[in-house]
Formats: C-alpha cells, structure tokens, sequence
C-alpha cells in the first residue's frame, strides 16, 4: 500500500465537497426549469450540475417497485379515490 | 378512532377537508407517527393554503409582481409543484389558483355561489411565469397571478411525512391525505392494500362498484377524479381539476385515473395530467411506464404499465 499524501488527501477532500455541493445543485435544479436560470446565474457549480440532472435521470416520473393483486381476503389498509 | 389490526394499527381523521388515514406496522409507534403527521399538516397547511388569508401563500398574492422572502417549506413546496408542471408539459399546473377562484372555489366547495354567468375560457399564465430563488428563499409571480398548490401539496406532504415518522420510529408506515397514498419503511406481510375508487372512502367500509385492490411495497399511488369537488357556476357542472389552457375542466375523458410512481407526488402528478389530457394521455403513458388504472365516463376499466389484471 503506497503512503498517503496529506496534501493529496486534502485536495481530494476539496474536490469531494465540490463534488456534492454541484450534486445538491442538481437536485434542486431538477425541482424547476425557472429555478434553472435564477441558480445557474450565481453559481458556477450549477453548470455542471445542470448536466447531472439531466443525466442522471432525477428529472423523471420515478418509478416504484410496482404493484401487485390483493388477496381477496383482508381489510384494505386505505382507499385511493378522488377528494 | 384507532384500529389495531394484527400487526398493522392505524388512525383516521378529518384534515384539509380530505380523508387522513395513518397506518404503521408497530402499533407503539402509532401515537408518536400521529402527532408527526399531525404537525406536518399543520406546518404546510400555514405555508400553503390557498383558503387562508394568514398563510405564506397570500402574500404572493399582495405582492404586485415583487420578490418576496418566504420559509424553506414554501419554498419547497413550490419547487415540487414546478416540476410536476415541467414533467407534464404545464398539463398540471399551480398557476391555475385564479380560475379556480374564477369558478367559485375560494371556499370550502358546499359553500360556492352557483352563480349566474357560465364559466369563460381563459388560460391561465402559466408556470414558466414564476421565478423561484431557492438559495435567497423567495420568489415572485406575475401581478394578477394566483397559485393553487392542491394538486401537488397532498401527495408531497404524505411523502414527506411518511418519510419522517418511518425514520424516527423505524415502523411500516402508511400515510394517505385525501386518497394520496405514501409508504415508508418495511411494508407489512402481503404488502400494504389499497382500494382505489372514484371516491376516498373508508377502506374499512363496503367496496364501492368498480373498485380493486392492489397492493404496494414501495413509493406512492394516487388517484384523481372527477366525480370528487364537483359544483354547479354559471348552470354548468364543473370541478377542481382544470385544463390550465383553458382555465376550465378537461374534456370528459377519464372520470377517474389512479398511478402508482417512486413517490406519491410523482403518482399523482401522472394521474392529474391524465385527466387533464384524456385520450391524448396513451403515448406519454406508455413512455413513462408506471403502473395506471383508468376508469371512463361509463364506467369501463383500462390498465397499463403492470397494473395487475
């Protein structure tokens, strides 16, 4: 195992918060289009960010783990209906 | 009232004039998941509501066209109600708070002045007119605009707080608010069972005609419908789901569509742009995949995405 640089360390630990604070960005981002332009004009972050949102597939309908038939016995535990 | 059914226990109540029902897999953490959702009800009823002149939503309205500072929540709530309307193509749309006063529905729906003059065609402004500032927390609308918030608040609030109470107690849990149903945590044995229907009702009750059962594991399902908010203006029989091109209700297509999504706020927001699109829906249905039961104005059933026959 090769010795650990603290200098590398620390530059890596830097690049890491960026790395999550452009991730934060892109998560919001994916909440609106008009917030797109409003973030992307003060933070230089938000360019990348822009991307990953796009890319990484958060702007969608997200799927579930989909459905399955209820036993004809048993209580149902809630109705779904309009309201 | 409580009821503790094996090992699920669950609790019922009136809240935003919807149907509550929670639902938790350990019964000692029903009181405290009660008193969670409980707060979370309150908390984005004082945020969001567009019935209350002392919520933060008001202001937006007396603002004339200014930035104005508001809490994290809103803000939050706002940034949820945007998406849906870009993942719909503006088919679900929070800019609609003004023709829905336009129609009468400023107050609780048996309290609406039938009036005398039908309802006008008027689109709405649209989403793309309000500017939201995440970082500064404030926004600003159009003057004239008013925001509605009903068709993404319910199913973000059960998300939310079906998040939370399945994270400080580690219980199952499920949360419906109005028939939009969240899920959190393990699932009881068989998965949790929901009835969908025209109408929420009591799931302990009979089942209405038209009405299955399925179960989820995971993420949300709703269900949006016109048979529910309905009134009389202007001699015309209208409701609370509106084409925001027109400003009015959607050609009637589909009385009811439920979806089951990741989250309940992404369920409902397919189901609320389908009603909204009708016919038109299919293709864009078929993109997304997600499991949907669509009812027609006669009462025929059609499925797709994996909704189990």
């Amino acid at each position: 195992m090769r010795p650990t640089d603290p200098i590398t360390t620390r530059r890596r630990g830097h690049r890491r918060v960026r790395a999550v604070t452009a991730a934060v960005a892109g998560t919001a981002l994916a909440g609106t289009g008009v917030l797109t332009v409003v973030v992307a004009a003060d933070h230089p972050a938000a360019a990348a960010a822009e991307t990953s949102s796009a890319t990484t597939g958060t702007d969608r309908v997200q799927p579930s783990g989909g459905l399955g038939r209820a036993p004809s016995s048993g209580v149902p535990h809630a109705s779904s209906g309009g309201s | 009232m409580d009821l503790r059914d094996g090992t699920v226990a669950s609790a019922d109540w009136a809240a935003w004039t919807c149907r509550v029902r929670l639902a938790v897999t350990d019964p000692a953490a029903l009181d405290d998941a009660r008193a969670l959702l409980t707060d979370d009800l309150a908390d984005v009823d004082l945020a969001c509501s567009r019935f209350r002149t002392d919520a933060e939503l008001a202001l937006l309205d007396g603002a004339h066209g200014r930035w104005v500072s508001v809490s994290p929540l809103l803000i939050e709530a706002l940034g949820v109600a945007l998406r849906a309307a870009r993942l719909t193509d503006g088919d679900v749309d929070p800019t609609v708070g003004g023709a829905l006063v336009e129609l009468g529905y400023d107050r609780a729906v048996e309290d609406i002045d039938p009036g005398l003059v039908p309802p006008v065609l008027r689109p709405v402004a649209g989403w793309q007119t309000v500017e939201l500032d995440i970082e500064a927390h404030r926004v600003r609308v159009p003057d004239g605009v008013q925001l509605d918030l009903g068709a993404t608040a319910k199913a973000w609030t059960a998300d939310r707080s079906a998040a939370e109470i399945a994270r400080r107690t580690g219980s199952g849990v499920l949360v419906s608010i109005g028939g939009d149903v969240a899920v959190a945590g393990r699932a009881p044995e068989g998965g949790w069972r929901v009835r969908v229907e025209d109408v929420t009702g009591d799931p302990s009750g009979p089942a209405s005609p038209g009405s299955a059962t399925v179960t989820i594991t995971d993420g949300g399902l709703a269900t949006s419908s016109t048979r529910a908010r309905r009134w009389q203006r202007g001699g015309v029989q209208v409701h609370h789901l509106l084409d925001p091109r027109t400003g009015l209700p959607p050609v009637p297509a589909w009385r009811t569509v439920s979806a089951a999504a990741g989250s309940c706020v992404d369920a409902n927001t397919v189901s609320t742009a389908t009603v909204v699109r009708g016919h038109g829906a299919w293709p864009w249905l078929r993109e997304l995949g997600v499991p949907v039961r669509l009812v027609t104005e006669h009462g025929d059933v059609l499925t797709g995405g994996g909704w189990p026959a």
